[in-house]
């Protein structure tokens, strides 16, 4: 839906640092709100340099659902969180 | 007879244990790694505070995936099950990570142990040798090729484990 000056509004984006177990340094993303957050943990997995997995996002030992968007699972502008999978065991 | 010298595991290891100890502080663990022995040792808690020590053995790493299993909190003895978290009921991952299995009647089973390997009396023989541990081709189960990597999954485990295997003693 268009505003007010026939403009599409801005997506509202977040900054998120995200720290990698085998990294020692993170990364920032700017990533949209309505993003899930598996989705957004996937981008930051390929970035890391992870092979494809299960992985999610964590605020310490705390996972979010995958299946939820980053601002349903509480994530806001400026959040540090943790990369990990949650694959199951074999 | 090891398959690797001491000096290219402890060359290969600096790097990873330098983001396992990164890992560590930022989620305040206590990790401490022996280069000497090539092992490590992790504090870990479970749900209501219960102490829980993971202890990983390096010896022919990466060429071979560590050792990893619990250990009694306090003397660090390996105790089989007591030293164990148990997966939480219902399990929030697909299947749990530590299950009834192996010569010590319980193992940390994912690719990176060792002793998930029927080489090492595990119960995978289906994964080949302990060589393949790094490809264990597309699945949903967890996958780790770091130290790091490694801990954090297992340190999930734990935190939202149903309690612990048996009584300790």
């Amino acid at each position: 839906m268009n505003d007010e000056h026939g403009k599409k509004p801005k997506e509202k984006k977040i900054e998120v640092t995200v720290f990698a177990p085998r990294a020692t340094e993170p990364k920032k993303f700017n990533w949209a709100a309505k993003l899930t957050v598996g989705a957004a943990a996937a981008e930051a997995a390929e970035a890391f340099g992870y092979a494809p997995g299960q992985p999610t996002l964590a605020r310490g030992e705390h996972t979010l659902d995958r299946e939820e968007t980053l601002h349903a699972a509480g994530v806001k502008d400026g959040d540090k969180l943790e990369l990990v999978d949650i694959g199951g065991g074999v | 007879m090891a398959l690797l010298p001491a000096t290219q595991v402890r060359t290969r290891l600096k790097e990873e244990i330098d983001a396992a100890e990164a890992w560590a502080a930022r989620l305040d663990y206590e990790l401490t790694y022996d280069e000497q022995s090539l092992s490590l040792r992790l504090a870990l808690s479970g749900p209501g505070g219960d102490p829980y020590l993971l202890g990983g053995i390096f010896e022919d790493y990466p060429t071979l995936p560590p050792i990893w299993r619990f250990l009694h909190p306090e003397s660090g003895e390996a105790i089989g099950r007591a030293a164990f978290p148990a997966p939480a009921d219902p399990y929030p991952r697909g299947s749990p990570l530590i299950i009834d299995s192996g010569r010590e009647g319980v193992v940390i089973c994912a690719h990176f142990n060792r002793l998930a390997f029927a080489e090492e009396e595990g119960p995978h023989g289906d994964w080949g040798p302990l060589v393949n541990w790094q490809n264990p081709g597309a699945s949903p189960y967890t996958y780790a090729n770091t130290v790091a990597d490694m801990l954090a999954r297992i340190a999930l485990e734990t935190a939202d484990s149903g309690g612990r295997k048996a009584a300790l003693l």
